[in-house]
Order: structure tokens, then C-alpha cells, then sequence
């Protein structure tokens, strides 16, 4: 309540301020702004190029003299085929204009030192290529697949960077725009721009995350990665001719017209990313939550969905404020790009999102609002926290598709939330779960895993599905109050810090024993263990109920030097029940059992699931009719849920109603027939 | 007026069919039986002993369903494409039986014997599976003629918005619904005319009874609009009956059971109404040209 509280009045104090005045729009910095980038660029929509110049001041955070900067070239992944993105993704393009790139044109400091010439491609990940083929059929990648990647450049300095010293550089670039396909480009006239100018890499001192030593961690652009880099300051002027429609990451400051063109100045404090918009067609709408202004630039086709954007946005907004921390910002555009523009859509970039959405879609298939809900959800799950989404995807997409289930389920019902028809309905919860195990190989490789490790068909599931459906278990486990105590507590403690997995597990660690003791031992390092760093699967079992009469003294007896038999005599009103219970995989979860007898008692058991057969007997004077693992299904993880009760004798009534709708099902197609006969 | 007289006599001729009604819709539950049961059977093997197919009873429920399908999935696949000839088995019946049904349609005062009603599917299955097949194929062209312009254009176009493509093919679509009245009409009409002139011309029919159509293209066009009514009236009955009853006990089961098999006898009972009225219209034309 605290933060947001004086968000609020910071921000009523910022604008009734004169306009010289409010260059600002946070009332302080949220966090340590290593770097601050002031851009000028302009678009000539004819060439699809952007020319700029980005004056770049950045911070040594660490004790080491830095000797160069090393930089993301971000679009030259799409200059040709020897790029490690088209390379890994074998694909081609139809034309030379489809194709894109970024030269830098010129690199100052700002003592007017010259370092052009001094710039070097380099390929980081040259020797992180997997080398072994995990699918049988899989081919092998080109041999120079990571040696001519032209993503990554460096920038060596005649005078290195002591420690907390800064460097002030100018760099003039040119940006032409591919062909969109895959998050940034242009199509028609329409113009999606992200990863458009030289962006920083993150310097990580040793103790930050893994890094033994300093050093940067620029990664190469693969196909299946995405991003990593500092919290920063951004100044952006862009010009542009005066009939596009712009949005942007940024606030807008100021706009200017002359001679046909207009340029708009935005600014954006702290976040990770820049990206911006611009067509002819939008429409946009504004609305407001609390502290939030959200702007909506939508395609006029989809007017009439408007609603749908900014109702799923606000729920998300109020959720996350309300389980985790408030929104920091207090800006947000949502952008629903073209259908030509699809390949821009479902993407975040902290107070810019693009959405996603189709003509006459119907309500009940809630498609535009788990976008926007995934996509925002991404200002926490990467804009606050901005951890490297190269080397642990899963900690971005993964816990952010876990709040995205929650959010959903909240606002859309349970049962509902994914699609609601009344014939056909799904949650967002069990859809995640259905989607992991229908995916390729559920369990091939671990969640935690450098995104371009992943086999072919693995990276959704492995990364999105599997570690939410991972965490709702945990959830379930553990109850959702302690659940966000974990989250405000990794919050508190990694804010705009780059956390790692490691520091994720640690604070769930240290949040559970403060809770519980050792009741899930001495931490939860088992569970992470298991499948967050493991392959293991879940599966119990029950496997049969037995249930006989008891009997007593039958058998041969020494009596006076010989055997005596005795009949075996039944004990009336007793009987035994064994209820034999499986673990079918190598994933162990404590369990619950509740086993129900015939005179309507119940029993909860616990088991600790370790043992690969374990029995439960009961001598009693009922019988057990039912038992179930898992009554309060909360182990998501477990691929088998069918095998998880037993019933001594099943009712026939849910194959009976199955059989008579197939029943129905039959006449109906036999007599559809009669329309062509 | 010659629309609306066949479609009540269509109607009255309908309703003195019980007994042929009955006939029809126990031969759809006889099959429907058939293919039942092993599906009974895949369900309760698929299910074992487990309690999960219980949460079925509520309505729809997409995990309890994947796992069924997960651990039963082989077989219910097998079963699936094993039904796909049965499809072709339903058409080859259902031409079968508007031979019967046109043989007491044209004289439904006479007693219904299932021996005539067989005698007359006999005769004119084969002219009647020509006739299907000649149907399939201008459905197919109508198709093309309608759909093929629109793929082509919109799969050569780059930029197009999602409306730009929705919007033609709606368009296209709530034709093709218009147009479908009339063919199914017309297939109904050349039916008549062979039954009535005993004739093995079919293709020849066709053209003739397409004339007759066009001449009398309004009426012709209204009855088949008449004609279209109960059926979307029964089905938008079923629809909220089903909807409103949630199936989760015996009672229930049972009772929509009944609801349904009442639906199957009143589409079979439309049907024989269809039939009888545009033979009924057909002489009517006929009659009136001559």
C-alpha cells in the first residue's frame, strides 16, 4: 500500500506541474540506470530504414576495468542465411527487401575518440553450441552455424573503464527493416521496431548470477531466444511523415510538425527495452486505472474488441497489485497489430505490449485477453526482474505464464477461462498442464536449460507449460498466502537486479521453512531438483483394492507329538482390504490418500511416495469400497490422473451418458446422409 | 399457392406414415446399436475402475476427457477410422430408402406393407445412387465456382487485413447457404420425377426438372424456405431443452434419452414431409405444363 500510495501522490504532484518542470515522470529512479541512451532516429517509410544516432552513457558497476563494450546487433539475424537465427531456423526469404540489418555507420566517446574502426563481430556462443543431437532425426547444424553470426559486436577502447566510471559514446547507426516475420519489421505500411538500435549487453560482475569472473554476457540472437540487458534511461526522438499513427514504450514529452514530417520526443525510466510503432491505421483509446494511464492502439476491424483488451488489462493490473507488488509505471500501451502484422504480435516490451486478435472473434474464446494478461504479466516477469532470458527462459515465461493461469482463472473462471462455450470448455490451469503432456516428449530435457538447448517441438512446452504447471502444484502444496509470500518477498529482494534460478529457489526456500519448519524437509530443493533441474515425470497409481473375508486359526498344529489340523474359521464381520498403491515414474511427491468404506467413513493416509509399491491394509468390519491419491487434486504434475482412484465396483452411469450421446451422435450421421442421397 | 398446397399435403401424407416412420427410425437404432456398444465397452475399458469419469456426469470436462483419451486414445482412434466406411454404408441406406419412403409418399392412403416399401427401394437404388452421385458432383463444382476465385485472390494477396478476408468469404458462404436450398430442392424434384415416370434417364432428368425449376423459380424457391422452417424450429427446441437439464443421474439420462430419440423420429417424420411435398409440387407443375 505504502509504495503505491506515494506513486500516487509523486504522480498528482508531477502533473500539475508546468511541462518544463516534468521531465520526469517517476517521482525517483527505480532503479541503479547503468546505462541512459538519448536517440535520434528518423523513418523513411519508402526504404523501411531507420537512421539514427544514440548517445550511450554507461556505468562500470563492478570493481574490473573494462576494456571494451560489447553490443546487441539485434537485426542483423536477419541480414543472411550465415546469421545463427536464419541458420538454426533454415528458412529464406523472398526478396532483398525482405531481408534486414544494422550497420554501425560511426562509434565516438564523448572525448571524440574514434573507435569505428576498432569494431569486431564476435560469436559468444561459438563454443556453447550443443553438440549433442538429442532426437534421433535431428540434423546436425551447419559446422560454422555460430562463426559468422554478425548479432554480436565489440567495441575495444583505447581507454579502458575503471571501476565506477562512466562512458559516454556516440554511435550512428542505420537500421533497415526486414520483412516482418518475427517481432520487428515492417509490412505495408504498417511498422513494428524493436531491437532497432545498438543495445548494450549486460556486464556481470563475478558473484552476479553464475559469472565465476566479470565479464559481459552478450549472447548470439537464436531462434527461440529472447533477451537480456540493463534497466535504463531512454530520451527517443522519433520523426516520421505526420500521417502515421505512433505508439511507443515511452511517455510521450512533446510533438512537432514541419513540412510534412512530425517527431515525437517519449521518454521511459527504467525499463529494459524500446520499442515502438507506427501505421496509418490505428485507432487509439486511452483509459485509465488508478495510476496507470493505458492507451490502446488498435486496428479498426477489431474496434469492437476494444473492451475485451483494456477489461483483461485491468485485471491484471489489480491482480498483480494485489498478490504481488503495485505497477511501477505509470504508462502502458497496448498494441494490436494487422493481421499482415502478426509476426509483431504476442510480444512484450515492459510499458509496450502487442497483442493479438481475429475478426469476429467470439467472447468465449478468450484469445485477446490471455494475451494481453501473458504479455503485461511480462513487466513483472522480466521488465522488474529482467532476468537473462537467453540462459534461463523459463524463469521468465515460464513463472509468468504460472501468474498468467492465475490471473485468467480469477477473472474468467476456473473452468472457463481459456474457452467457454457450453459444450466446450477449458481453464487456463488445466489447459497449461493439457498442453505440457500433449506436448513432444513431455520430459526430454530439464525446464532450466539455455533456450537454444532445446530440441525441436520442446521450447513451448519445456518453458512455458511445464514450469507453471510446476508451480500451481507448488501452490497447491504449499497454499497460495505463502505462494505470494514468496513472490513479495523475491520482489523485495531482486527488483530491477537480474535474479537468477538459483535466487528464485533460494527465497522459496528460505519463505516455505519460515512457514512450515521442515514439514516438506529441511527445503524445497527436492521439488526444484526434481523438475526444475531434472527430467523427472510423475505418475501414482492405484493399482488394485482387495477386499476378503478374515480368517483365524486354520493350519496344522503340534499337538501331543503330531500334527493337528483345524479348519480355518472366518471371523464374522471382519474383513481385509489391501489397497495397493504405485509410484510408475521417477518423480516423488508426498501424496494424501483418502480411502471410503461402506459405512461411509473416511480416512486421509499420507505417504511419502518414495517406495515403488506401497500397501495399505485395513482388518476392520467395513470394507473399502473407494480410495483416491490426490483427492484435492493438487499434484498437476502427475501425467496420469486416471489411474489415481479406484472404485471397487465403478458406477456405469457416466459411460452409459457417453454411450447414449454416441448413440445420438449415430442417428444423427445416418440420417444427415438423406441430404445427399 | 401450388408451395404452400404441397407443403401441406406434405405434411398430411407425413403424418399418415407412422407406421413406415416407426419402421425407419428402429432400422437408425438398430445400427446405432450396433456401433454402441463396443464404444460402451472402449469407455468402461478406458475407464477401468477409476473415479475421474465421474466429473463426465457434470457436463464437459476437458482433463477427465484427455485422460480418457490418453490412456483409451489407441483404440478410440482405431474405432474412429474404422467408422469412416460405415459413412459410405449410411448414404448407400439412406438412397435405399427414398425409394420406400417415395413409394408411399405417392399413395400414402394404401396400407403400408414393408415388403412394398422394399420392393420399391429395390427398384430404384440404382437410379437414386446415380442420382447422389451426379448431386456430389455439382456440389463439388458448386463449390469450386464459389470458393476457388476467393482462395485464389486472397492467397496471391499480401497485406490483407483479417476482415478483408472474413468478410468475402461470409459472403460467399451466406450464398452458398442460399443456393443449397434450391439444390437440395431440385435433387428432391429429380427424385420425383423418376419415381413418377419410372424412368432410368437421370441425367436427362436432371436438366428437365432444373428447366422446371427455373420456370417456376419463386414458388419452387419459397417451398424449399417453407420446407426449412420445422427443422431449424426443432433444432433450436432441442438446443434449449438440452441445454437446460444437467445430465448427472439416471433420471436424467433416461430422460434426455427420450428427448433424443423423439428428435430422430420427428427429423425422419421431416423428411417424409420434404419428400411428399415436393412430389406433391412436382405433380402440380407437371400437371400444369402439360
Amino acid at each position: 500500500m505504502k509504495p503505491c500510495f506515494f506513486l500516487i501522490c509523486a504522480m498528482a504532484y508531477v502533473y500539475a506541474c508546468p511541462p518544463a518542470l516534468s521531465q520526469q515522470i517517476l517521482p525517483a529512479p527505480l532503479s541503479p540506470r547503468i546505462t541512459q541512451y538519448k536517440i535520434k532516429a528518423e523513418l523513411d517509410p519508402v526504404t523501411q530504414t531507420v537512421k539514427g544516432e544514440v548517445v550511450l552513457d554507461w556505468r562500470n558497476p563492478s570493481r574490473d576495468t573494462v576494456k571494451d563494450l560489447q553490443f546487441h546487433l539485434y537485426l542483423n539475424a536477419f541480414k543472411n542465411a550465415r546469421s545463427t537465427f536464419k541458420a538454426q531456423r533454415r528458412s529464406a526469404e523472398s526478396g532483398q527487401n525482405d531481408y534486414g540489418f544494422i550497420d554501425i555507420d560511426e562509434v565516438r566517446t564523448s572525448g571524440g575518440e574514434d573507435l569505428t574502426s576498432r569494431l569486431k563481430f564476435i560469436q559468444p556462443d561459438e563454443d556453447l553450441a550443443p553438440t549433442k543431437l538429442i532426437l534421433p532425426d535431428e540434423k546436425p547444424l551447419a559446422p560454422d552455424i555460430y562463426g559468422k553470426d554478425q548479432t554480436v559486436v565489440s567495441v575495444p577502447l583505447v581507454t579502458p573503464i575503471l571501476p565506477d566510471s562512466s562512458i559516454t559514446v556516440k554511435i550512428r547507426f542505420t537500421s533497415k527493416l526486414p520483412k516482418l516475420s518475427f517481432r520487428t519489421g515492417y509490412s505495408k505500411d504498417f511498422f513494428f521496431v524493436a531491437q532497432w538500435f545498438p543495445k548494450l549487453g549486460v556486464y556481470e560482475p563475478a558473484g552476479m548470477r553464475y559469472a565465476q569472473k566479470g565479464g559481459w554476457n552478450t549472447h548470439q540472437f537464436h531462434p527461440s531466444s529472447e533477451f537480456y540487458s540493463n534497466h535504463s534511461l531512454y530520451q527517443v526522438d522519433i520523426t516520421l511523415p505526420e500521417e502515421y499513427v505512433v505508439g511507443s514504450g515511452g511517455k510521450l514529452m512533446s510533438k512537432q510538425e514541419s513540412d510534412g514530417k512530425q517527431t515525437l520526443s517519449y521518454r521511459a525510466e527504467d525499463i529494459v527495452d524500446f520499442a515502438w510503432t507506427a501505421s496509418k491505421d490505428y485507432k487509439v483509446m486511452e483509459d485509465q486505472w488508478k495510476h496507470v494511464n493505458i492507451k490502446l492502439m488498435i486496428q479498426p476491424e477489431h474496434l469492437n474488441q476494444a473492451e475485451r483488451h483494456i477489461k483483461a488489462v485491468k485485471y491484471a493490473l489489480e491482480y498483480l497489485e494485489t498478490h504481488v507488488v503495485p505497477y511501477p509505471w505509470n504508462h502502458l500501451t497496448i498494441v494490436d497489430p494487422p493481421s499482415y502484422g502478426q509476426g509483431a504480435g504476442g510480444m512484450e516490451y515492459t510499458t509496450l505490449i502487442t497483442a493479438g486478435t481475429f475478426y469476429m472473434l467470439p467472447e468465449q474464446i478468450r484469445m485477446p485477453e490471455m494475451v494481453t494478461v501473458h504479455e503485461f504479466g511480462h513487466a513483472y516477469f522480466m521488465g522488474i526482474l529482467a532476468n537473462n532470458e537467453f540462459e534461463e527462459p523459463w524463469l521468465d515465461e515460464g513463472v509468468n505464464s504460472y501468474w498468467e493461469n492465475r490471473i485468467m482463472d480469477w477473472a474468467y473462471g476456473d473452468k472457463t477461462s481459456m474457452f467457454g462455450f457450453p459444450f466446450f470448455h477449458v481453464g487456463d490451469v488445466e489447459f497449461s498442464r493439457i498442453t505440457w503432456l500433449e506436448g513432444y516428449r513431455p520430459n526430454l530435457v530439464a525446464t532450466f536449460n539455455n533456450s537454444w538447448n532445446f530440441p525441436r517441438n520442446t521450447y513451448g512446452p519445456s518453458v512455458y507449460q511445464k514450469p507453471a504447471t510446476m508451480l500451481n502444484t507448488l501452490e497447491r502444496m504449499i497454499g497460495q498466502e505463502t505462494m505470494d509470500k514468496i513472490f513479495k518477498k523475491y520482489y523485495d529482494r531482486w527488483a530491477f537486479r537480474h535474479p537468477s534460478s538459483r535466487d528464485f529457489v533460494h527465497v522459496v526456500n528460505e519463505v516455505v521453512t519460515e512457514s512450515f519448519g521442515n514439514r516438506f524437509g529441511d527445503n524445497l530443493n527436492w521439488f526444484f531438483d526434481q523438475f526444475l533441474y531434472g527430467t523427472a515425470s510423475v505418475d501414482y497409481a492405484i493399482r488394485t483394492i482387495r477386499v476378503n473375508p478374515v480368517f483365524e486359526k486354520g493350519g496344522l498344529y503340534d499337538q501331543s507329538g503330531s500334527k493337528t489340523y483345524i479348519e480355518p474359521e472366518k471371523v464374522e464381520g471382519m474383513y481385509r482390504s489391501v489397497i495397493q498403491l504405485e509410484r510408475l515414474q521417477d518423480g516423488i511427491i508426498p501424496v494424501e490418500i483418502t480411502v471410503r468404506f461402506d459405512n461411509g467413513e473416511q480416512i486421509t493416509e499420507h505417504w511419502e511416495g518414495k517406495d515403488k509399491v506401497y500397501d495399505l491394509v485395513y482388518e476392520k468390519p467395513t470394507r473399502v469400497v473407494s480410495a483416491c491419491i490426490d483427492p484435492a487434486g493438487k499434484i498437476l504434475l502427475d501425467a496420469n490422473l486416471l489411474n489415481n482412484s479406484y472404485v471397487v465396483h465403478p458406477s456405469a452411469k457416466p459411460a452409459l451418458k457417453w454411450t447414449a450421446r454416441f448413440l445420438f451422435f449415430v442417428e444423427n450421421l445416418i440420417h444427415s446422409m438423406s441430404l445427399f442421397a | 399457392m401450388k408451395a404452400i398446397s404441397s407443403f401441406l399435403y406434405g405434411f398430411s401424407a407425413a403424418i399418415k406414415s407412422l407406421r413406415m416412420l416407426l419402421l425407419i427410425y428402429l432400422s437408425y437404432l438398430v445400427i446405432a446399436i450396433l456401433l454402441a456398444i463396443p464404444f460402451y465397452g472402449l469407455i468402461r475399458s478406458a475407464a477401468g475402475n477409476s473415479q475421474l469419469p465421474d466429473s463426465l456426469m457434470n457436463g464437459f470436462d476437458a482433463t477427465a476427457i484427455r485422460e480418457l483419451l490418453d490412456n483409451g486414445g489407441k483404440a478410440f482412434g482405431f474405432y474412429l477410422k474404422a467408422f469412416m466406411p460405415w459413412i459410405f454404408a449410411f448414404l448407400l441406406f439412406q438412397v435405399y430408402l427414398s425409394g420406400g419412403i417415395f413409394s408411399w409418399v405417392s399413395n400414402p392412403r394404401g396400407k403400408f406393407t414393408i415388403s412394398f416399401f422394399h420392393q420399391h427401394g429395390r427398384k430404384y437404388f440404382w437410379r437414386y445412387l446415380k442420382l447422389a452421385v451426379y448431386f456430389l458432383i455439382i456440389h463439388l463444382i458448386i463449390g469450386l465456382i464459389l470458393y476457388l476465385p476467393y482462395l485464389l485472390t486472397t492467397g496471391s494477396r499480401e497485406g490483407l487485413t483479417d476482415q478483408q478476408i472474413v468478410c468475402p468469404f461470409l459472403f460467399i458462404m451466406g450464398g452458398h447457404l442460399i443456393l443449397l436450398v434450391f439444390v437440395f430442392l431440385l435433387a428432391d424434384l429429380v427424385k420425383s420425377r423418376l419415381f413418377e415416370q419410372d424412368s432410368r434417364k437421370v441425367f436427362k432428368t436432371i436438366f428437365k426438372c432444373l428447366k422446371m425449376a427455373f420456370r417456376r423459380f419463386f414458388s419452387f424457391y419459397f417451398l424449399g424456405l417453407l420446407l426449412l422452417v420445422f427443422p431449424l424450429v426443432l433444432f433450436a427446441g432441442f438446443y434449449l431443452i438440452r441445454s437446460s437439464i444437467l445430465v448427472n443421474t439416471a433420471g436424467t439420462i433416461l430422460f434426455i434419452f427420450v428427448i433424443q430419440q423423439v428428435m430422430i423420429f420427428l427429423r425422419i417424420f421431416l423428411r417424409v414431409w420434404r419428400l411428399a411435398a415436393t412430389y406433391s409440387y412436382y405433380l402440380k407443375i407437371s400437371a400444369g405444363s402439360k
